[in-house]
């Protein structure tokens, strides 16, 4: 989003700033400013007008090039904590002391991930800069968001010594900063530091060109009582006055409030055309010169809004270029009161101008904001409905609620685009029902929509539906549909409409993925990953791969989809998402991949961080696979009244999608498997009666219970339409597993020949993708594998893996879930092997040719590496990264 | 909080310009203060009056809840 970021650090580091922007030094200040520096914390917190901004800019203008600057003007109001820690960054990679390996270089902040991820990837990435940086945020009392204020307290308590925070405030903001003040690290700046003594309002004075005698000044002084502002604005009109005597004693015998009387002096006294464009241009939070040009209706905006900078200190340039300016606050309000007094029938169309200024440069949020404000609804639906998609992937969610939420009522019933925003808005929260209602109003009036816009308000609603449709099912009834809308937005090739485009692709991809397309999934979800990595999106990016990854998967092709769901993740990692809801399924896709191969160590790691996203993101179809995927790991390691409670609690959430899922058909006989295990031969035999005998799943469970009562001939009859395909099974796993069975019976049967032919079919199928998870399932498997004559299979080394398994030993992790900030040097990890074995540090020293206290001198290192404290832990910790081979396991 | 009136003092008297900024309340002026009444809805206006306060650089003298004669 290109909201205004303003730089006034760039600004400032060309070092002439003190002089010609009318900034005053005030050495009696700078001399508590300077030493701050080595504490964690300025806190300049003074009433409006103190001079807190000016202090602080002229403070940083005097020592340019001493240090690295990042400037921060946080936004009226601040409620999107997104927004506040995505300006924090650009201004800390501004200040150019970022290095491009650094996490601050990659971060997008979201408010859909933990927040500590975020605050944990910023405190690392500040710590490890170098440099010292000091890093203003201005104006920090507009910072209304609690989860903002929660993380900047942290950040603050737990700052780098290179790191310099300067808060200027109009009130003490809630940031623990007393603990700060007790362990001295906070300078702090207050209203009587910051009055101006007698001979500083002189300076201030002659520096504005005002020629007053000592008395004047000191009754000047004395009526401001040193306040900034107010003897800026006496210096503003004394320059122009032409009895300057005259005016202070007026001024001095006045009991008027000082800002009343001056500004109204300063207005007063303002050329026609000044106090014309002043009053004109104080809708706005930023002037420039074409922008007041436009509101004026003249042309000497630039020239003008120059002269003011220039003059004095109501009037800032904000910029490096010093064509976009800010007005001080106070001004600012007074100018808005006489605005309204003045010329109330023009402040509409001052606004509607105003937004279609922004509008066309780009600038979505200030567009709408003014479009509101002129109550031009119209302009407002249409720039919310070009950009909401935009916003949403910006991380800018509670700035798109805020927006919404200033529609008018009844809005929604007649605008489709607008309810479709607003179902939209539901859907993330959680509001079905709500939002139900207003995509049948969006369907309603669809047809109302001005041609336009039509592909772009049917592409969106197509969008809402799909994504509802995942959440709760029904996606076989909007998919058709979804993807001529979708197909019919991506031809027009709207301008700026490259993010609905991408977000539509995704949803549709994965809606057919849901409903076994793969193939036409497949081809939305290339398109929409190449749409979202050439816009820069890692929400689309994260989403695709991770469908991808699914896909593959189900199409078995299970290293392609292993390698798309690590992708999806390290992209996730990059961007710091990795809490983020859409990255709950790649979590569980990954670890049913590697569940089915065996490495159910590493699956359930990935599980357990999969979990906890689910439960507070709950998305029915993925906790669906979550469930099903810890029901495989507890049936793997035999812990079957596990097993039971996932496939139980999997087969109600399917209950609740009113739609086809993958794994729909399978939970209950799974259940059943859980129950065999526990050795529940009735519950399973009286299931059995009504079980459809075309289907592998229940085939196979047949010949389970027909093994466990000592009946092979039936379980024989049961698995052999499976071999012939006259039972479907919808995953190969169920054909290895009727192979299996099958060589058990033959087993059972005395027909050892039978059972190898059998085994080499299941081990046929199994090895080319190295699947085991089904395997570890079947009662009575291991001696047969055991048994599998090693010189005669064609698979000697997968049956090798699953008898080793089977023996309780997994294999050695591919990958970690996890990394480490600093990765570990090479003797570290040699030391680090010797960490498992008992021998002391001497004796690791005499392995390795290392002295005693170079041993130790390591593992103090790779413990602070691997955030440990024994050698236990260091161990342990070695072994969960899949830095030391997993520990053997005998079951 | 039920609506309740309050009166609010700030030094200094307020003009025209800055009367309009306080729309709904009675502003009355003495020789050095400014007086501001009005009836607020809920604890949320009363803190908003007493930003705007803020805002324009006044200072606040006492904020006090009236008798309810009015």
């Amino acid at each position: 989003m290109s909201t205004t970021r303003s730089a006034p650090a760039e600004l400032l580091e060309r070092g002439d700033g003190a002089r010609s922007s009318g900034l005053l030094a005030r050495e009696r200040l700078f001399a508590m400013l300077d030493p701050g520096v080595d504490r964690q914390v300025t806190l300049v917190s003074a009433p409006p007008g103190s001079g807190k901004t000016t202090l602080v800019r002229s403070w940083l203008a005097a020592r340019a090039g001493s240090t690295a600057v990042g400037w921060v003007d946080v936004r009226r109001d601040e409620s999107d904590p997104s927004h506040f820690w995505g300006q924090v960054l650009d201004a800390v990679r501004s200040s150019g002391v970022v290095s491009a390996d650094s996490a601050l270089a990659t971060l997008v902040p979201t408010t859909l991930a933990e927040p500590a991820e975020l605050l944990g990837h910023l405190a690392t990435g500040l710590h490890r800069i170098e440099e010292p940086l000091v890093l203003v945020l201005d104006d920090i009392h507009q910072l209304r968001s609690s989860e903002a204020l929660d993380g900047l307290e942290s950040l603050l308590a737990d700052a780098p010594p290179t790191l310099h925070v300067v808060l200027t405030s109009r009130r003490d903001p809630r940031l623990g900063l007393h603990r700060l003040r007790l362990s001295g690290r906070l300078t702090e700046i207050r209203a009587a530091n910051l009055e101006f003594t007698a001979a500083e309002a002189g300076e201030l004075l002659e520096e504005a060109g005002v020629r007053v005698d000592d008395a004047d000044i000191a009754r000047l002084h004395q009526r401001t009582e040193g306040w900034a502002t107010g003897l800026r604005l006496a210096a503003l009109s004394l320059a122009r006055h032409p009895f300057p005597g005259q005016f202070v004693a007026e001024f001095a015998g006045s009991e008027r409030t000082v800002a009343d009387y001056l500004l109204g002096e300063v207005l007063a006294s303002q050329p026609p055309e000044v106090r014309d464009l002043l009053l004109r241009t104080c809708i706005l939070d930023r002037v420039n010169g074409e922008l007041a040009d436009l509101l004026t209706g003249r042309s000497d905006g630039h020239r003008l809004l120059h002269e003011l900078a220039e003059a004095n200190a109501l009037v800032v340039a904000v910029d490096v270029g010093r064509t976009s300016f800010r007005y001080h606050q106070l001004l600012l309000d007074l100018l808005r009161l006489d605005l309204r007094r003045e010329l109330p029938e023009e402040i509409e169309d001052l606004h509607r101008r105003a937004a279609r200024w922004y509008a066309d440069h780009g600038e979505a949020v200030d567009a709408i904001r003014h479009a509101r404000l002129a109550g031009d609804w119209d302009l407002a639906c249409e720039l919310l409905g070009r950009h909401w998609v935009q916003l949403l992937l910006d991380g800018e969610e509670a700035t798109l609620s805020h927006l919404l939420d200033g529609l008018p009522e009844g809005l929604a019933a007649a605008d489709s685009e607008v309810a479709t925003m607003l179902a939209a808005d539901h859907l993330r929260h959680g509001r079905w029902v709500e939002a139900d209602a207003l995509i049948d109003s969006a369907r309603r009036t669809i047809g109302a929509v001005p041609d336009a816009r039509r592909s772009r308000a049917e592409a969106a609603l197509a969008t809402v539906q799909l994504f509802r449709a995942r959440q709760v099912g029904g996606v076989e009834d909007v998919l058709d549909e979804a993807d001529g809308a979708v197909e019919g937005y991506l031809g027009t090739a709207e301008q700026g409409g490259a993010d609905l485009g991408a977000l539509a692709v995704l949803n549709l991809g994965i809606a057919k993925a849901w409903t076994f397309r793969f193939e036409a999934a497949e081809r939305d979800l290339q398109r929409g990953l190449a749409l979202g990595r050439s816009i820069g999106r890692p929400y689309v990016e994260i989403g695709c791969l991770t469908a991808l990854g699914n896909v593959a998967t189900l199409t078995e092709r299970i290293e392609l989809g292993e390698k798309r769901l690590r992708d999806a993740i390290a992209v996730a990692e990059r961007v710091g998402w990795t809490t983020h809801p859409l990255v709950g399924a790649a979590y569980m896709g990954l670890a049913s991949t590697l569940l089915d191969r065996g490495m159910l160590a590493e699956g359930e790691q990935w599980l357990d961080r999969a979990d906890p996203i689910l439960t507070r993101a709950p998305e029915p179809p993925a906790s669906v696979g979550l469930r099903h995927a810890q029901g495989m790991l507890a049936m793997g390691r035999g812990r079957f009244d596990d097993a039971l409670a996932a496939f139980e609690d999997g087969e109600r959430l399917v209950d609740v999608l009113h739609a086809p899922h993958v794994f729909a058909a399978v939970e209950r006989p799974w259940q059943l498997r859980a129950r065999l295990g526990l050795g529940d031969i009735d519950a399973v035999r009286e299931a059995l009666s009504g079980a459809p005998s075309t289907a592998a799943e229940w085939c196979n469970l047949s010949a389970r219970l027909h093994l466990l009562a000592g009946e092979p001939e039936e379980a024989l009859a049961a698995v052999a339409p499976v071999h012939t395909g006259e039972a479907a099974a919808i995953h190969v796993n169920f054909n290895i597993e009727a192979w299996l069975l099958d060589a058990l019976a033959h087993r059972a049967l005395g027909d050892r020949a039978a059972a190898e032919r059998s085994t080499e079919n299941a081990l046929a199928l199994a090895e080319p993708d190295g699947r085991c998870g089904m395997i570890l399932t079947i009662p009575g498997v291991q001696e047969l594998l055991r048994e599998h004559p090693v010189h005669r299979t064609a698979h000697a080394s997968h049956l090798q893996l699953l008898c080793d398994l089977l023996a309780g030993v997994e294999p050695e992790a591919t990958g970690a879930p996890t990394t480490l900030e600093e990765p570990l040097k090479e003797r570290e990890l040699a030391v680090l092997r010797f960490l498992s074995t008992n021998l002391t540090a001497a004796e690791i020293g005499s392995e390795l040719f290392l002295s005693v206290h170079t041993v130790k001198t390591h593992m103090r290192k790779l413990y602070a590496k691997l955030d440990v404290h024994t050698r236990a832990e260091a161990v342990q910790q070695g072994r969960a990264l899949g830095l030391l081979a997993p520990a053997r396991r005998i079951s | 909080m039920k609506p309740t009136t309050y009166e609010i003092t700030v030094r200094g008297r307020i003009g025209p310009a800055l009367v309009d900024a306080f729309e709904g309340m009675t502003v009355s002026v003495t020789p050095t203060k400014t007086l501001l009444r009005g009836h607020m809805v809920d604890q949320a206006t009363l803190h908003g009056v007493l930003e705007l306060i803020e805002s324009f650089g006044l200072e606040l003298l006492d904020v006090r809840r009236a008798e309810l004669t009015t």
